[in-house]
């Protein structure tokens, strides 16, 4: 085989390697952004949910989750059918097994990790008074993560992937 | 009985302290749950406590006594873990769940010029398990027909002796039919969900075929919009009494529908001293009196009465 063309072949190998895993990474920065923004919007949908129309909260999960097509679709899917089924025990016991089993601390990072296992308290209370005022805390913490995890990947998604093809290059211009 | 779906609405060391103690679903009448007390279960008649083992115990000092924790998990189990459902009937002091159970509950009240805004920090829990006892009206029902028609009834009687449970299968057999008395349209204004037991809008004791609930309206504007919307033919309803609801009596009394009511008292004397009440008893209106007792058992009939007054049946002492 022609030195040239397995050179070139190499070459094109590692940069499509290096500009995908730019792109991998600009991509979890938009699937965190993306479940925090859902989080934030089912918790603002709940907090009309519990002033105006009063759905039960296993149905309000169901339609939550329908508005959503990240990971926080199989939270609130797991939780709902637990919560309907009277199945999981307390409350905040369900509400952990299923961010545990369906979300996982890797996809959005540890901050807003713990922030989701303590909405727990908002989604479910014997106390309205307090419910709202933790939902209406809840979902104000949310939108601030959502912010900063927008603007995490406007602006450090553009820049791994241009890291990503930058670094390509360059390995091809050792290479070559 | 143990395992049945009453007792997985209770915090997990309570379902367990009663399963322990073999207590049977269908004796168990009322359980009382207070943060820092004892835990206390009408059950068969009589009041009980039970110890860690789940036991009887005879002196309450021995009992096991109720964590709030405990109160906290029950109420996320009884409101399928949504109390924000439950806001209005929260405010006055009670909801029904699955199974037509009353739940009433106590805690620190939340009040502005006059009104209940909510209640907080809830920490007394009564449970009141609802018995529908298929077929306890089957003896007093011929009683109540003439001429192939329902008389207007009143049934009489004190707190807990049943009045509830015979008006509700009255008006099961009523609107199912019997021989001797086809099917008729039956609206019930159930203000307090303790006859259709509504829970989210489906009733959950059997009320019969042809049976229209009204949940949650007050007893008077229940009457009259049943009686404008559902052309029912018998309208049933619970503990009447106040002045609120003459009105409505009256438009039922004189549209050719029959009533059937409920009202507390031990006696017709004692009835009486209710100015709606004997305004009514005066005016002839009831056709039929039921009167109930505890003897020999709760739910038992001591009397019925026609309009005149007159015994027509005698129950057993």
């Amino acid at each position: 085989m022609n030195p040239f063309f397995l050179r070139a072949a190499g070459a094109l190998l590692l940069f499509a390697s290096c500009f995908l895993f730019g792109v991998s990474c600009e991509t979890r920065l938009k699937r965190r952004w993306m479940i925090l923004r859902e989080f934030l919007e089912f918790f603002r949908y709940l907090e009309r949910e519990t002033s105006r129309r009063r759905t039960p909260l296993w149905e309000a999960m169901e339609l939550g989750a329908n508005r959503c097509r990240t990971e926080v679709r199989e939270v609130l899917l797991f939780a709902a059918e637990q919560v309907r089924e009277r199945k999981g025990g307390e409350f905040v016991r369900i509400w952990e097994t299923a961010v545990f089993e369906k979300l996982g601390r890797d996809l959005t990072g540890e901050e807003a990790f713990q922030a989701i296992l303590q909405s727990a308290g908002a989604l479910c209370g014997s106390d309205l008074v307090l419910q709202r005022e933790l939902l209406s805390q809840c979902a104000d913490r949310f939108a601030l993560l959502e912010e900063d995890a927008r603007k995490d990947y406007r602006s450090r998604g553009t820049l791994f992937r241009r890291l990503g093809a930058a670094a390509g290059i360059f390995l091809i211009l050792i290479f070559l | 009985m143990p395992g049945d779906d009453f007792f997985g609405i209770l915090a997990d060391p309570v379902q367990n302290l009663l399963i322990k103690g073999g207590i049977q679903r269908e004796y168990l009448q009322e359980v009382r749950l207070r943060a820092g007390s004892p835990l206390f279960l009408r059950y068969q008649n009589r009041e009980i406590s039970l110890n860690r083992d789940g036991q009887p115990c005879r002196d309450w000092k021995d009992a096991y006594r109720i964590r709030m924790e405990e109160v906290r998990e029950t109420l996320e189990y009884l409101s399928g873990y949504s109390m924000y459902a439950f806001e209005d009937e929260v405010k006055q002091g009670y909801f029904t769940i699955p199974g037509g159970h009353r739940v009433g509950l106590a805690g620190k009240v939340v009040a502005e010029e006059g009104r209940i805004q909510c209640v907080r920090q809830i920490s007394f829990l009564n449970i009141r398990l609802s018995h529908q006892i298929l077929g306890c009206a089957e003896p007093v029902l011929p009683f109540l027909i003439q001429e192939g028609q329902v008389s207007h009834t009143l049934i009489v009687s004190p707190p807990g002796a049943g009045k509830t449970t015979l008006l509700r299968d009255l008006i099961r057999l009523i609107s199912n039919g019997v021989p001797g008395l086809p099917g008729r349209n039956v609206g019930v204004a159930d203000e307090r969900s303790e006859l259709g037991g509504a829970y989210l809008g489906v009733p959950q004791n059997d009320l019969g075929v042809r049976t229209d609930v009204l949940d949650g309206c007050p007893k008077g504007l229940g009457m009259t919009m049943l009686l404008r919307s559902m052309a029912p033919q018998v309208i049933a309803v619970d503990e009447i009494g106040s002045e609120r609801d003459a009105e409505a009596l009256e438009n039922v009394l004189y549209s050719g529908c029959k009533i059937l009511a409920t009202v507390h008292g031990s006696s017709l004397e004692e009835i009486k001293k209710k100015p709606l009440i004997r305004r009514m008893m005066e005016g002839r209106v009831f056709e039929r009196y039921v009167l109930l007792g505890f003897s020999p058992r709760a739910g038992s009939v001591r009397k019925i009465l026609n309009g005149q007054e007159e015994t027509i049946f005698c129950g057993k002492p």
